[in-house]
């Protein structure tokens, strides 16, 4: 909320300054505001959507609650699996991005943080709690396991504003 | 007839789950993941014509009563760079798997190369 409040800010700011006059003060707010608008097309200012997020993972169970949910040979993804993804969710701080859903053919179900190929970190969330992850920051690419207990891991919140940064997070 | 696959070929992964699919037309990697038998179900492009593909990629849509979304095409190239191969396994005609994934142990292991795969791999909406 803090973060929507600011950007808002920003922008009504930068619009109030395109009325100011020609001074360079007015003329460098100006091109300010219109560049924070140009990023703002393209970045999350919202964070962590958990309502909605939460009602996409009740949609991902009716679509993938049957063996063969892919055309292939798709495991059905467990209840089990979505209690733990609930749960993961809870335990994510509100300024992270809202990660995509979907489900791995194994009955996984995944989450996934992306700008563009080279910032994209994706975790497999199993009915067990095992949190199997592979990410591209840049160059570097990323791959692991961590079990799920309670808490998501501090690298894993690193890598997720990484992947897909929230816009003037705290 | 169970040719032997060459790294030049082209191989299609038909997506029938609409969230394998990036707004921006990119594939996930959980496209790419094999199932728990293994094995990531592919069609081979070699001999086939454009409606060809399609027409298989529609008979399986059907047949499963789901919507064929698309396929992703990736050359046998990018799967081999993965360590993995693509053996040919007919019937039906030009199908073939992609195998020599690592063990379940190892999920993040696959969801590595799947990743790599997949960014190698261009998205055709139907």
């Amino acid at each position: 909320m803090l973060v929507e409040w600011t950007a808002t800010a920003m922008l009504s700011f930068g619009s109030v300054s395109s009325t100011a006059g020609a001074s360079e003060a007015a003329e460098a707010v100006q091109r300010s505001g219109s560049e924070v608008r140009e990023h703002i097309g393209t970045a999350n200012i919202s964070g962590l959507d958990r309502q909605t997020l939460l009602a996409d993972l009740a949609a991902l169970a009716s679509e993938t609650a049957i063996a063969g949910w892919d055309g292939y040979n798709a495991s059905p993804v467990q209840r089990a699996t979505f209690l733990q993804v609930r749960s993961f969710i809870d335990a994510l701080p509100l300024h992270i991005a809202s990660p995509t859903l979907a489900a791995d053919p194994d009955g996984d179900i995944t989450l996934e943080w992306y700008t563009d190929t080279a910032h994209v970190l994706s975790i497999s969330i199993s009915s067990r709690g095992e949190m199997n992850y592979a990410a591209r920051v840049g160059l570097k690419r990323v791959w692991g396991s961590e079990p799920f207990i309670d808490e998501v891991p501090a690298m894993l919140i690193q890598m997720m504003q990484d992947c897909n940064p929230v816009l003037l997070a705290p | 007839m169970n040719m032997p696959l060459q790294p030049f070929e082209f191989v299609a992964r038909y997506v029938l789950f609409s969230r394998w699919v990036r707004n921006e037309g990119t594939i996930r990697p959980d496209a790419f993941m094999p199932a728990d038998d293994g094995d990531t179900s592919v069609q081979r492009h070699i001999n086939q014509t454009e409606d060809q593909i399609w027409a298989r990629g529609a008979a399986v849509a059907t047949q499963r009563a789901l919507t064929l979304h698309g396929r992703a095409d990736v050359q046998v190239a990018a799967i081999i760079a993965q360590e993995l191969y693509v053996d040919p396994n007919e019937p039906p005609e030009n199908h073939a798997n992609i195998r020599g994934w690592p063990a379940q142990v190892e999920k993040s292991l696959k969801k590595a190369k799947a990743q790599q795969i997949a960014d190698a791999s261009t998205w055709r909406a139907r």
